[in-house]
């Protein structure tokens, strides 16, 4: 068979995969999102019309907002936290480290990223806990006299996505500051440029496109995440995805948890179109990352 | 053999000796500098000294450390062991941003993200020039490189010739003591090459900064500089103008490796008015021995493709030419000259060049020929400790 003639058919399975599992549900989702919950036997009565009610419950009840702002700002915050940790790592990956180390350095980093994000997601549990890791030696050091929990509040959680997340940002970072000319560098550094200026007028700017593919991937999962704040936030830190979780489980109201869940992905897109519009960057530059 | 870096005291055809190289001020003195890295010596025990407003060459193949040298004068490397003296201030610990030199860079390292007037402008607003001072100055530079209304254009819209004026111009906007280049032309294809080697003497003129010219093009390097430094593992071989280099070699690696030349081993068997009788496989010569190598060394005499005159009569004006019989082999039409490769007797072969002017006779292929050269055209070197021979 020629290779054209091949392409329709090589199609098939990814279109019946995005089709059938993400466009389907979705829709079916969407279309949820705008109908009543009511009771098995007014299904289908006059009551059951397509209305945006569960959309003003939303917008009118508070508590969900506030919690829905808070999740938006504390995965921003976790973006950046998780840039400020990657961007070194990854500077130094690319950049300085050199054969051996470099693979070693970088099995350091990935080799706990096979392991569960549950489980990886209990060890910083372990750290945080009163009688955990990180207080042991606080109080060795005699820096604090009683144990602190740091369990169950928003710091535990953004330390824990950031590392949760921080491998997808490292990435695309390494990736383009990977194939930064180091005589550009150079050349700046010639021109009379110390290192700050290096960093803001050459270095910054080279990595701009895959800090942007990163911070989208990481924006999006720490918006999206349930394991994480449920672990490590417990009642002190609640995330949106909680609450769509609760609609859907506790109070078995979908079509409440199909807007709420609308609604995170329509801020998700925006955040994304806001990243690339900043940046001035197309979605195939971020790709190619 | 050391060759050290002294500068031959007799230059006959160089139109004016580096004597007077003390009287300048120097902009750049290489004192002693050797560069290791664990035990692999990338420079050696080299000594120059560039005077102020000089196009100076370091030629030599790759990796024979002439880029170690560049990077330790820009103050990307620091030395080993040794100095090395900008302006006569002791450079050592001074990083690059911090140093009166500017590096122009083989791949020319163009901010790919900024336009052409943000590259040129980048050094004055690293150094916190007033805007309308760097604009100013910008304008000055796009004049000098003849790139007026292309401050707009991001580099990856430039062509090859362009993106190298850019790059000068956002080196020498900085007006540097001395400005470093590092193979810039590289890159280049032939004809643009040639066309920036004059550009790039004629911005050196107008500019007048002292220009240090890294280069494995023994072309480039002849054309464009007042004084050539020739290197070969670390090692310096010699320096001097560019017909001194050519003229008078000092060692077989600057025979060889600067033009073309014929090579023959033989021994030293006498001496005769000044010059040295040599006994090769090919006759004996009586030659040139610019070291005053001893009765009884071996060495290879060297004799230019040019200096070999057709004909039994031997050069006009030389009182005792030396004669080769052989037949020819191959003839290469090359524009200017006809290279002629001919056969000796004993089977070695040697390049001869005959310039094609009108009316010159060109011997055929396959023909017997006589060839013969004036002593004082040709030279006695010895050859290089490492037995490296005739190329």
């Amino acid at each position: 068979m020629a290779p054209r003639r091949a392409l329709p058919w090589l199609l098939v399975p990814p279109l019946l995969w995005i089709g059938g599992l993400l466009v389907v549900p979705q829709l079916r989702m969407l279309e949820l999102s705008f109908r009543r919950k009511l009771p098995l036997a007014q299904l289908g009565g006059p009551e059951d019309v397509y209305t945006a009610e569960n959309y003003l419950r939303f917008a009118e009840n508070p508590l969900y907002w506030k919690v829905f702002v808070k999740t938006v700002l504390s995965a921003v915050v976790i973006t950046a936290v998780a840039f400020l940790i990657a961007f070194p790592i990854a500077y130094f990956l690319a950049k300085v480290a050199r054969g051996r180390w470099a693979t070693r350095l970088f099995l350091a980093i990935v080799v706990p990223f096979w392991v569960n994000e549950i489980v990886r997601t209990f060890a910083w549990l372990l750290i945080l806990t009163e009688q955990g890791v990180l207080n042991q030696m606080l109080v060795a050091l005699g820096f604090v006299q009683t144990p602190v929990s740091y369990l169950y509040t928003e710091g535990a959680v953004i330390l824990g996505m950031a590392y949760a997340y921080m491998l997808f940002m490292l990435f695309p970072l390494y990736a383009s500051l990977e194939n930064l000319d180091f005589s550009l560098v150079e050349a700046a550094q010639d021109l009379g440029a110390g290192w700050t200026r290096v960093l803001r007028h050459i270095i910054l700017p080279h990595c701009v496109p895959g800090a942007v593919a990163g911070s989208i991937m990481v924006f999006m999962l720490a918006v999206g995440t349930y394991v994480v704040p449920a672990m490590l936030g417990g009642k002190g830190a609640i995330w949106f995805v909680q609450l769509i979780y609760a609609r859907f489980y506790d109070a078995l109201n979908w079509n409440l948890g199909s807007a709420f869940a609308f609604s995170l992905l329509v801020l998700s897109l925006g955040f994304v179109a806001g990243m690339l519009r900043l940046f001035r960057l197309s979605m195939g530059r971020v790709l190619q990352t | 053999m050391r060759v050290t870096a002294v500068r031959p005291l007799t230059l006959a055809l160089s139109p004016e000796g580096r004597g007077s190289a003390h009287d300048v001020t120097c902009d750049v003195e290489v004192r002693a500098v050797t560069k290791t890295y664990g035990s692999l010596t990338a420079v050696r025990d080299v000594t120059l000294e560039v005077a102020r407003g000089e196009f100076f060459s370091i030629l030599g193949p790759s990796g024979c450390g002439k880029t170690t040298i560049l990077r330790m004068i820009a103050g990307f490397l620091e030395p080993t062991a040794g100095e090395i003296l900008i302006g006569g201030r002791a450079m050592h610990g001074v990083p690059p941003h911090r140093r009166p030199t500017s590096l122009v860079f083989q791949h020319l390292a163009l901010f790919p993200l900024m336009t052409v007037y943000d590259n040129i402008a980048f050094g004055l607003r690293m150094r916190k020039a007033a805007e309308a001072e760097i604009r100013r100055k910008v304008g000055e530079k796009l004049e000098l490189i003849t790139l007026q209304g292309y401050e707009a254009k991001l580099p990856h819209q430039l062509s090859g010739g362009e993106k190298q004026r850019v790059a000068i111009a956002r080196s020498l906007v900085i007006e540097p003591t001395v400005l470093l280049l590092d193979e810039p032309l590289g890159a280049l294809d032939l004809k643009l090459r040639e066309h920036m080697k004059a550009e790039l003497k004629a911005i050196q003129h107008r500019v007048r900064t002292t220009f240090i010219y890294i280069t494995h093009d023994q072309g480039e390097a002849l054309a464009m500089s007042d004084h050539v430094a020739v290197m070969s593992r670390g090692r310096l071989q010699q320096v001097g103008t560019p017909a001194v280099i050519y003229e008078t070699p000092r060692t077989a690696f600057v025979a060889h490796f600067v033009g073309e030349n014929n090579a023959l081993a033989g021994r030293l068997v006498g001496e005769d008015g000044g010059h040295a009788v040599v006994e090769t496989a090919e006759g004996t010569f009586r030659v040139g021995n610019p070291l005053g190598l001893p009765v009884g060394a071996s060495g290879l005499c060297f004799v230019r493709p040019e200096k070999l005159v057709f004909g039994d009569g031997g050069p006009p004006g030389a009182a005792a030419p030396n004669r080769l019989q052989g037949r020819v082999r191959e003839l290469y039409y090359e524009g200017v000259i006809v290279k002629v490769r001919v056969a000796l007797g004993s089977g070695r072969e040697l390049q001869a060049a005959i310039p094609t002017v009108s009316g010159a006779r060109l011997p055929a292929v396959g023909q017997a020929v006589g060839l013969g050269f004036a002593p004082s055209e040709a030279y006695v070197l010895p050859e290089e400790a490492d037995g490296r021979g005739p190329a």
